[in-house]
């Protein structure tokens, strides 16, 4: 260790945090990284003020990863929230405990975790969206009206599940996870599939035992949208 | 629901459910309008179609957390490949895998955003040693992935520098972006030969994309 990185250790959060900030307004990186120190206090001490230092610094970062800076001030402190809690997550694994890991790979780190983060709230959005124009879609005639029963949330592992296991033959279970998990038209599964599917016909065919033999199961038609 | 179907011998099996994908021909739809009992059927299938639709649309998707938590390997082995076997199925997952990649570059992110329908990727190798090319491409850059040579280079014509480059085997009519580093993109498609070519590109780091079919290929740090 050099003299210099002593200095650096000897510093305290708000001065790395001072530093770090000017340092990032400099043309060239230098050397000696206050930034990087108070990544490795965070992780490695798990130093809350650090955790707050490295928040206030890297938020820009973060929205702009995330591509989240359209979003309004309280959706964007809970994207960067939800990022840097995965970021501390992730580096807690051995993966990056076995040895600390240099600038370039925490800042990568920390971008991948924002983007995964704002995808995830895309999906949610997405989500609620599709079961929105679904529900619209299923009750015609009255929009609004199945408000309470709308499911807010996809089927969970148990639904799927049950869902399976009324399948009967690999047929049915590739037209129920193309059709539905993956959102392919009958026509693109027939493309993809044309050694099983001669034509589009031949999907509905299997597309329409499936609804045939749910829309006929209580079970299933207690699942109101 | 009516008892039964007017004319049985008139409807095929998928016939009532592309019907309530409004996917039917005129035929089928002719029965529909005439037949209550097929209608009542069409309109349960639709119903159970669009609780289908928004319960389990990606619902065995791993979360983006854990996509990225795969790309960098701090995943358990079994979990490892529970999800490798579900990218290697996933149009949806292996986009957000692209889009995860390209978060720290963001001449790939600007890319992806104008290739929306592309769902496999790859970041070709620069190769060290050229080889000559026919056809006026100077052999100056050479990148490969597993199945394609991309060779690029600048020749200056009167005062002018332009970027050329072929694809081969040839791909006609890929598009290919030029992304300078502080600029809006470019693009031209590949000829039949899989020959392209940029007029007018300043000295500088250049990324290039190649897109074609739903595939693309990534070029980092080509000079120019
Ligand atoms: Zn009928
Ligand atoms: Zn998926």
């Amino acid at each position: 260790m050099t003299d210099a990185t002593y200095s650096l250790s000897s510093l305290d959060v708000d001065e790395l945090a001072t530093r770090c900030r000017e340092m990032s307004t400099r043309a060239q990186p230098i050397a000696l990284d206050p930034c990087h120190e108070l990544f490795r206090r965070a992780i490695a001490h798990d130093d809350q003020q650090a955790w707050a230092a490295l928040y206030t610094q890297y938020k820009a970062l973060a929205l702009h990863t995330g591509r989240a800076s359209h979003l309004d001030p309280l959706e964007q402190d809970s994207l960067v929230n939800e990022t840097f809690a995965r970021f501390s997550n992730w580096v807690r694994t051995p993966a990056f405990t076995r040895a600390f890991p240099p600038m370039a790979v925490l800042i990568a780190t920390l971008k991948k975790c924002a983007r995964s983060t704002a995808i995830d709230h895309h999906r949610r959005w997405e989500h609620q969206q599709r079961v929105a124009a679904e529900a619209t879609l299923a009750h015609p005639q009255t929009p609004q009206s199945s408000g309470d029963a709308v499911i807010d949330a996809l089927f969970d592992r148990e639904r799927v599940a049950f869902l399976r296991r009324r399948l009967q033959d690999d047929a049915e279970r590739l037209v129920f996870t193309l059709s539905w998990e993956l959102g392919f038209t009958p026509k693109e599964i027939a493309a993809r599939h044309a050694d099983i599917f001669p034509n589009t016909g031949a999907v509905y065919r299997v597309k329409e035992r499936i609804l045939r033999r749910l829309s006929e199961d209580p079970t299933v038609q207690a699942w109101n949208l | 629901m009516t008892a039964t179907c007017i004319d049985p011998s008139e409807i095929r099996e998928g016939d009532l459910a592309a019907y309530a994908d409004g996917e039917a021909d005129e035929r089928v739809r002719r029965h529909v309008r005439r037949c209550a009992h097929c209608a009542a059927l069409v309109a349960r299938y639709a119903h159970t179609d669009h609780t289908l639709r928004a319960g389990l649309y990606r619902a065995a998707c791993p979360p983006a957390e854990t996509l990225a938590r795969w790309q960098l390997h701090i995943l358990s082995p079994e979990e490892e490949l529970r999800v490798a076997a579900h990218v290697r199925a996933c149009p949806h997952c292996q986009r957000e895998c692209m889009e995860l990649e390209a978060a720290g570059d963001s001449a790939m992110s600007l890319l992806l955003d104008h290739l929306k329908d592309v769902t496999s990727w790859l970041v070709a190798s620069r190769t060290a040693a050229p080889q000559p090319v026919r056809g006026g491409v100077p052999p100056q850059q050479r990148y490969r992935t597993a199945e394609l040579d991309i060779f690029v280079g600048t020749i200056v014509v009167q005062t002018q520098r332009q970027l050329r480059g072929r694809i081969r085997p040839p791909i006609p009519g890929a598009t290919v972006w030029l992304m300078p580093p502080d600029a809006p993109p470019r693009n031209c498609q590949t000829d039949i030969t899989g020959y392209f070519i940029f007029p007018d590109v300043p000295p500088g780091k250049y990324s290039l994309g190649f897109a074609w079919q739903g595939r693309a290929v990534f070029l980092r740090d080509v000079d120019v």
